[in-house]
C-alpha cells in the first residue's frame, strides 16, 4: 500500500514537471490510471446492485478517475486516493441521475407492462369484464400503484402498430348493418357517411360496436380478437380521423359560402 | 390511492397540443380510482373528445379548465372554456353520440360566456357536486 502511495506521488511529481504537450505525459498518466484502477472498480461495485451492468459502471468510474488525475494538485497535502474518491463517486452518481434513472425505471415498467397485457386478457375472460388495476396487481403480485404507472408507461410507449392485422377467420360483416340505422340519428350523417365508408373495415366495425351498439371495449376486443388496449387505441385513432374529416368539411363549406 | 372528495384541477392553454396531457391526467385519475380498464379507457377517450369539442368553439384561445371530482366508485369531470358561442353541442351530433356512449352521463352548458361539458363515470352522482373539497 505504501509502495503504491509512493509510486503515485512520484508519478504525480513527474507529471507536474512535464510541459502540457510533452509526449511522456501520456505514459505517466496511463501508469497512474493502472495504479488506481482498483479504486475506480471498488467504487463502481458499491453501486452495482442497483441493476446497472457492472462493466458500464466501471467505465463511468474510470472516467471519474481520469478526471481526478487531471485535476489533482500534488502540491496539496492530500493523498490522491482521498482526493479521487469523491470525484469518482460524483461521476457514478451523475451517471445514475442522467442516464440510469431514465433508462432503468421505465425498463422495469416496460417489463411490467409486457406482463400486464396477457394478465388483463386472462382476467377479462375469467371475470367477464375488464379487470381493475387492483385485480391486475393482485394477480401479478405487485402494488396497484406500480400497475397504474405501468399502464401509463404502456400508453406512452405504445408498441402495437395501428395497422396490425386481424386474426384470420373472423367474420365482421354481421356487425356492419347496425351503422346505417344508428347513423340516422346523427345530423352530420351526410358528411360522416363517406368518412366512415373510407375507414378500414376493422376500424369501421369497432367504431360501430362501441358507439352504435354500445359494446364495451373488452367485449369488442374478444369479438374482434385484439387486446382491449388495442381497441382503445384504434377508437382514438378513428375518432381523430373522423374529426379531421368533419373539420375539413366545415372549412370546405365555408369556402363555398363566404 | 384516491379518495372520494378528492379534486384534481388542471388548467392548460386552449390548444390541441395540450389535449394529450389532459387525457393522460384523466386516465391516471381513473386508474388510481381503481375503475375497471374499460372505464379507464372510455374516460380517456371521452375527456379527449370533450376537450376537442370545446376547442372547436369560437372564442379567444384562453384556457381549458378541467376539474376531476372523485366520488364513491366514480368520477365527475367538467371541462370548461370561455367562448363566444351560444351553444356547445347539439344532442344529435356525432360528438354527442360518442360522449354518451363513453360516459354514464353527459351534460353541456354555456353560462356567462363559459362553455362546459360535464361527464360522469361510474357511480359519481352520489357525492359529486357536494362541494366537499
Amino acid at each position: 500500500m505504501t509502495e503504491l502511495r509512493e509510486r503515485s506521488r512520484a508519478l504525480f511529481a513527474r507529471l507536474a514537471e512535464l510541459a502540457p504537450d510533452d509526449p511522456e505525459r501520456a505514459a505517466v498518466r496511463d501508469e497512474l490510471v493502472a495504479l488506481h484502477t482498483g479504486l475506480a472498480v471498488s467504487t463502481a461495485r458499491r453501486f452495482s446492485r442497483r441493476g446497472e451492468p457492472s462493466e458500464d459502471l466501471e467505465q463511468v468510474a474510470m472516467i471519474g478517475l481520469l478526471k481526478a488525475i487531471d485535476r489533482f494538485d500534488p502540491q496539496r497535502q492530500v493523498e490522491f486516493s482521498t482526493f479521487a474518491t469523491p470525484t469518482v463517486l460524483g461521476e457514478v452518481r451523475r451517471h445514475f441521475r442522467d442516464t440510469a434513472w431514465a433508462l432503468h425505471v421505465p425498463r422495469g415498467l416496460r417489463e411490467l407492462s409486457v406482463q400486464i397485457g396477457p394478465t388483463v386478457e386472462a382476467l377479462t375472460a375469467e371475470l367477464d369484464r375488464s379487470p381493475r388495476p387492483s385485480e391486475v396487481a393482485a394477480r401479478l403480485g405487485v402494488s396497484t400503484a406500480r400497475v397504474v404507472e405501468a399502464l401509463e408507461a404502456a400508453d406512452a410507449y405504445a408498441t402495437i402498430p395501428l395497422d396490425a392485422p386481424l386474426p384470420e377467420g373472423r367474420s365482421l360483416a354481421d356487425t356492419l348493418g347496425g351503422v346505417d340505422a344508428a347513423l340516422d340519428r346523427v345530423h352530420e350523417r351526410a358528411a360522416l357517411r363517406p368518412l366512415i365508408d373510407a375507414l378500414p373495415e376493422r376500424e369501421r366495425t369497432i367504431l360501430a360496436m362501441r358507439f352504435f351498439e354500445e359494446m364495451s371495449q373488452s367485449q369488442i376486443a374478444s369479438r374482434v380478437g385484439v387486446s382491449q388496449m388495442h381497441v382503445s387505441r384504434l377508437l382514438a385513432h378513428t375518432l381523430a380521423t373522423l374529426r379531421e374529416g368533419l373539420a375539413d368539411d366545415v372549412e370546405a363549406a365555408r369556402a363555398v359560402a363566404p | 390511492m384516491t379518495s372520494p372528495g378528492d379534486v384534481v384541477t388542471l388548467s392548460v392553454p386552449a390548444g390541441s397540443e395540450y389535449v394529450g396531457l389532459v387525457r393522460t391526467v384523466a386516465a391516471g385519475v381513473a386508474a388510481r380510482l381503481d375503475l375497471d380498464l374499460d372505464h379507464v379507457e372510455d374516460m380517456r377517450l371521452a375527456v379527449s373528445e370533450a376537450c376537442t369539442v370545446l376547442l372547436g368553439l369560437a372564442g379567444h384561445a384562453g384556457r381549458l379548465e378541467v376539474t376531476l371530482r372523485v366520488a364513491e366508485g366514480g368520477v365527475d369531470v367538467v371541462v370548461a372554456r370561455a367562448t363566444t358561442a351560444s351553444s356547445v353541442l347539439a344532442d344529435d351530433s356525432f360528438a354527442w353520440t360518442v360522449l354518451e356512449a363513453l360516459a354514464d352521463e353527459v351534460a353541456s352548458t354555456v353560462t356567462g360566456g363559459v362553455a362546459s361539458i360535464r361527464l360522469r363515470f361510474g357511480a359519481a352522482e352520489e357525492t359529486a357536486g357536494t362541494g366537499s373539497a
